[in-house]
C-alpha cells in the first residue's frame, strides 16, 4: 500500500532505495527494525545481566571482600570502568541516532501532507520498543537492589565500589535513565506530532516525568553513598535515605503516559493499513 | 471506532508485535517498581522468618505491598478495562522477590531458604481484581478489596509461617523456632535490641491479639489504597494531555 501511495518525489528524496535498504536488514526510515531492536535490546540486556550475575559468583569471596587489595581493583574496578564504556556507548550513540527528525517523515508531509502509515506505526514501535528495553534493565534494578540488601547482612559496610554496588549502582540504575532517556528522546524527534499536534510547541509531561525516575535515582546513589561514607546510620535498614530509592520508580508510571497517547494513533494506522484508506496520520493533539 | 473494528485490527501482525512489546515493558516495570517499593518499606519484614511477628509485620506488611499494586490494578482498569493488574503486580513482584532469593540470599550469601522466603500477596490481588470486576466501583474496592487484603494477609502467610513458631526451650528460654534461626544467622545491619521482634507487652492477650492486629491492617489498608489510586493518577494518567508550554 505504502508503494501505490508514496510519490515518486517522495520515493526520490528517500536516502536509500528501499530494495538496497531491505537488503541492509533497515526498515524505509534507515533505522533498526523495531522487532529487532526489541530483540536485540532485550537479549543484550538480559545476557550482560546474568554474566555479571556469574561474575559475581565466580569472584565475590575470592577477590571481593577487600576494597585495598589490588586484585579488588582487578577484578571490580575493571569490570566498573567495562560498565561505564558501555553506558557512555549507549548514551552516545542513542543521542547521536534520533537527534534530528526523520528526514523521511518531513518528506511524506512536504509531498503528501501526511505521514505514510506503516512508516509512522514504525516510529511509534521502536518508541515502544525502547521502553521495553528500558524495562529489561528495570528487571536487573530488581534483582541487583535486593542482592545489595542481603550483601550488607553478611558485612558491614565497605566502599561504595562493592561487588553488589558496581552492578546496581553503576549499571543497571544508569542504563534505566539512559534507556527512558532514549524513549523520550525519540519520542520527541520523531514522534512530537502526536503529542502536541502538528506545528504545536511545548514538552509534554510524560517526556520529563519518565526519565525523571532514572534521574532522582541516580541521585539518591550519589545521597545514599554520601550518607554512608560519613556518618553511621546502620541502625535499620529502612533508613531515610532509601526511601526516594522506591518513590524514584512511581516516576516510571509516566511511562503508560507516554505509550497509551499513541495507542489510538495506532488503530487509526492500522485501520487505514488494512482498508488503504488515506490515513488521518497528521492529527492535532 | 467500534469494538469489533478495534477486535479485527488487533489480529493483525503490527498489532500482535505491539503487544508483546508491552508485555515485555510491563513485566519489568512491575517487577521493578512493586519489588523496589517493598523491598524498602516492608524490608527485614519480608526477608527473614523471625521478623514476622504479630505486630508490625501484619500491618506493614500488606500496607507496603498493596501501595504499588494499587497502581497497577488503577492503571489496567483505567487504560486496558481489564481486571488484573493487581494479580499481575502481585505475581511478578513474588517472581522477582523468589529471583532475589535464591540466587542471592541463598545463592550468594548461603542463608537456607526457609529463612528467607518472601510473603505473598496473590491470593489479596485476586480478590482486589474481582471485587473492582464486580463492582465497577473504586469505592466499594476500596472497603471491601482493600480492607479484605490487610485483613487476610496474616491468615494466607500463616500457613507458611506456623512451623516456625513452634515453641522451644533452650537454655532454660522459650521462645520460636524462627527465634533461634534468627540468633544463628548473625546479621551485621540488624541490631542487638531487634532480635527479638516478637515483643512481650501484647504476649498477654495470647492467641487473639493477631485478631487486632490485622483490624488495624485492614483499616489501612482501605486508606492506602486510595493513596496507590492517587499515584496511578497523578503519573499514570495525568501527564497524557499535559504539555508545557512556552509563554
Amino acid at each position: 500500500m505504502a508503494a501505490t501511495q508514496t510519490s515518486a518525489s517522495v520515493e526520490s528524496q528517500a536516502v536509500v532505495p528501499k530494495q538496497e535498504q531491505a537488503e541492509q536488514g533497515k526498515t524505509e526510515h534507515g533505522e533498526m527494525p523495531f522487532m529487532r531492536f526489541m530483540v536485540i535490546g532485550s537479549s543484550l540486556g538480559l545476557l550482560s545481566q546474568f554474566l555479571i550475575r556469574l561474575w559475581q559468583g565466580e569472584w565475590w569471596f575470592p577477590v571481593g571482600l577487600d576494597a585495598t587489595t589490588p586484585e579488588f581493583a582487578t577484578y571490580w574496578l575493571g569490570l566498573l570502568y567495562l560498565e561505564c564504556v558501555v553506558l557512555i556507548a549507549v548514551g552516545v550513540i542513542g543521542y547521536l541516532s534520533y537527534r534530528k527528525p526523520c528526514a523521511i517523515c518531513t518528506a511524506y508531509k512536504k509531498e503528501l501532507g501526511r505521514i505514510d502509515p506503516e512508516h509512522e506505526l514504525n516510529h511509534i514501535g521502536k518508541l515502544w520498543a525502547t521502553v521495553a528495553v528500558a524495562a529489561i534493565f528495570g528487571f536487573g534494578v530488581s534483582y541487583f537492589a535486593e542482592q545489595d540488601a542481603s550483601w550488607h547482612q553478611i558485612v558491614v559496610r565497605d566502599t561504595a565500589f562493592t561487588p553488589s554496588h558496581i552492578p546496581l549502582f553503576f549499571y543497571t540504575f544508569p542504563m534505566l535513565l539512559i534507556m527512558t532517556a532514549i524513549s523520550s528522546w525519540y519520542a520527541y524527534n520523531r514522534l512530537h506530532h502526536l503529542y502536541v499536534g502538528e506545528g504545536g510547541k511545548g514538552i509534554p509531561l510524560s517526556y520529563l516525568l519518565f526519565p525523571a525516575g532514572g534521574w532522582l535515582l541516580f541521585a539518591n546513589v550519589a545521597f545514599n553513598e554520601l550518607g554512608h561514607s560519613s556518618w553511621i546510620t546502620e541502625e535499620l535498614f529502612v533508613q531515610p535515605f532509601h526511601f526516594p530509592f522506591a518513590w524514584a520508580t512511581y516516576f516510571f508510571f509516566a511511562g503508560f503516559a507516554l505509550l497509551f497517547k499513541t495507542v489510538p494513533h495506532i488503530f487509526e494506522n492500522l485501520k487505514a493499513m488494512t482498508q488503504q484508506e488515506t490515513p488521518t496520520s497528521v492529527h492535532a493533539s | 471506532m467500534k469494538a469489533e473494528e478495534l477486535t479485527a485490527l488487533g489480529q493483525h501482525r503490527m498489532a500482535k508485535a505491539f503487544d508483546v512489546m508491552l508485555l515485555c515493558a510491563l513485566v519489568g516495570f512491575f517487577t521493578v517498581i512493586p519489588h523496589v517499593s517493598r523491598m524498602l518499606y516492608m524490608g527485614d519484614w519480608d526477608f527473614w522468618v523471625d521478623w514476622k511477628d504479630k505486630l508490625w509485620w501484619p500491618i506493614v506488611g500488606p500496607a507496603s505491598a498493596l501501595l504499588v499494586t494499587t497502581v497497577g490494578h488503577y492503571l489496567a482498569w483505567y487504560y486496558l478495562r481489564l481486571p488484573l493488574g493487581a494479580t499481575f503486580a502481585a505475581v511478578f513482584v513474588l517472581i522477582g522477590a523468589w529471583i532475589s532469593r535464591i540466587f542471592s540470599f541463598y545463592g550468594l550469601e548461603y542463608y537456607p531458604l526457609n529463612f528467607v522466603w518472601p510473603a505473598t500477596t496473590i491470593p489479596m490481588a485476586l480478590a482486589l481484581d474481582l471485587i473492582l470486576f464486580w463492582s465497577r466501583s473504586y469505592l466499594v474496592t476500596s472497603f471491601v478489596g482493600g480492607f479484605l487484603w490487610g485483613f487476610i494477609f496474616y491468615p494466607i502467610n500463616w500457613l507458611m509461617l506456623m512451623p516456625f513458631l513452634q515453641p522451644i526451650t533452650l537454655f532454660g528460654k522459650t521462645f520460636t523456632i524462627a527465634d533461634l534461626m534468627g540468633y544463628y544467622f548473625v546479621r551485621p545491619q540488624t541490631p542487638e535490641y531487634l532480635r527479638r521482634i516478637d515483643e512481650g507487652t501484647l504476649q498477654a492477650f495470647l492467641g487473639q491479639r493477631i485478631w487486632i492486629s490485622v483490624l488495624m491492617a485492614g483499616v489501612t489498608c482501605t486508606i492506602v489504597y486510595w493513596v496507590g489510586i492517587g499515584i496511578g493518577k497523578a503519573l499514570g494518567v495525568m501527564p497524557l494531555n499535559k504539555v508545557i508550554r512556552q509563554t
